[in-house]
């Protein structure tokens, strides 16, 4: 879907560019609060005892709680690294999770993030600029707990 | 109603609906404390409407997708959702109530691994669709 041409180069020369790595100690409360701010009453999110007999080092994180990772202004090293001049306002377009094993209380969790396509496309507003990144999230066994793709609509 | 054995899962299976909300403003400070998603569009109607998605504040696209993982988290349990890809397909805002269904496209097996491959949607009170995805889950022998 990709228009070669319409887009300027600085905004194609962002295709590729990586976020340094951002690294985040799971606790519990940020588990809990996440789970009851989605409504989700799973007590292998709350209970630790259970999460334990269950085979859990503790609780378990709900499978989207990696959102969390990355968003707080203290984590991200450099604000102008994903910067896009294009448009007044981005929303969320797509969101797609791989899971390979559970985020637990404890983990030590470290984000990298890459811009991996970027298009342009004309919509019924007029033209909208697609940002596609994809991170991947390791623990601190060097195990890899899942890869993310998420597409912003910028317009 | 008792629900089949996950093993004996077949294509057409509808996976068992979840319903949320109706969705308020106070969970949406919730989730934006929460997740980290202050984007102002979701907290600020002012700002939402200068946007160009008002006339109210809209719902994270996150939010609804963490919905759609916890019906699926329901029926085969946390650590068996492989992959799930949505898209947001219509905005959500305060007052909805959102109904998570999906159904079972496709079940395989593999090096004795057996998966489903799902197709999952929300549709709001007014019956529009607002999220549209794809879901990959493993049904462990029990």
């Amino acid at each position: 879907m990709s228009e070669a041409g319409t887009l300027p180069d600085e905004i194609r020369a962002l295709i590729g560019r990586e976020s340094p790595p951002v690294t985040v100690v799971v606790d519990t409360e940020q588990i809990r609060r996440f789970a009851d701010a989605i409504g989700d009453p799973n007590p292998l999110y709350y209970d630790e005892d259970y999460a334990r007999s269950k085979g859990f080092r503790s609780i378990i994180a709900p499978p989207t709680f990696l959102t969390t990772i990355g968003r707080w202004p203290w984590q991200r090293r450099d604000e102008t690294l994903f910067r896009i001049p294009y448009g007044r306002v981005a929303i969320h377009g797509e969101q797609e999770y791989e899971w390979f094993r559970p985020v637990q209380a404890g983990d030590v969790i470290t984000m990298t993030s890459r811009i991996v396509d970027i298009y342009e496309k004309a919509g019924r507003t007029g033209r909208m600029l697609f940002v596609v990144t994809e991170s991947r999230y390791v623990n601190h066994f060097g195990e890899l707990v899942a890869i993310a793709r998420s597409t912003g609509i910028r317009r | 109603m008792v629900e089949p054995k996950l093993l004996e899962i077949k294509p057409g299976y509808e996976i068992p609906a979840l319903t949320k909300g109706p969705i308020t403003r106070v969970q949406l400070a919730k989730y934006a404390g929460a997740s980290g998603d202050f984007n102002p569009i979701h907290l600020d109607d002012e700002i939402a409407t200068q946007s160009g998605v008002g006339p109210t504040v809209i719902a994270h696209g996150m939010l609804s997708m963490a919905f759609v993982a916890q019906m699926l988290t329901d029926w085969v349990g946390p650590t068996n959702l492989r992959r799930l890809g949505v898209r947001f397909t219509a905005m959500v805002r305060p007052g909805d109530v959102l109904t998570c269904r999906g159904r079972v496209e496709q079940v395989r097996t593999e090096g004795g691994k057996t998966q489903a491959d799902c197709e999952v949607w929300i549709d709001n009170q007014r019956g529009e669709r607002v999220l549209t995805g794809r879901a990959v889950v493993d049904l462990p022998r029990h």
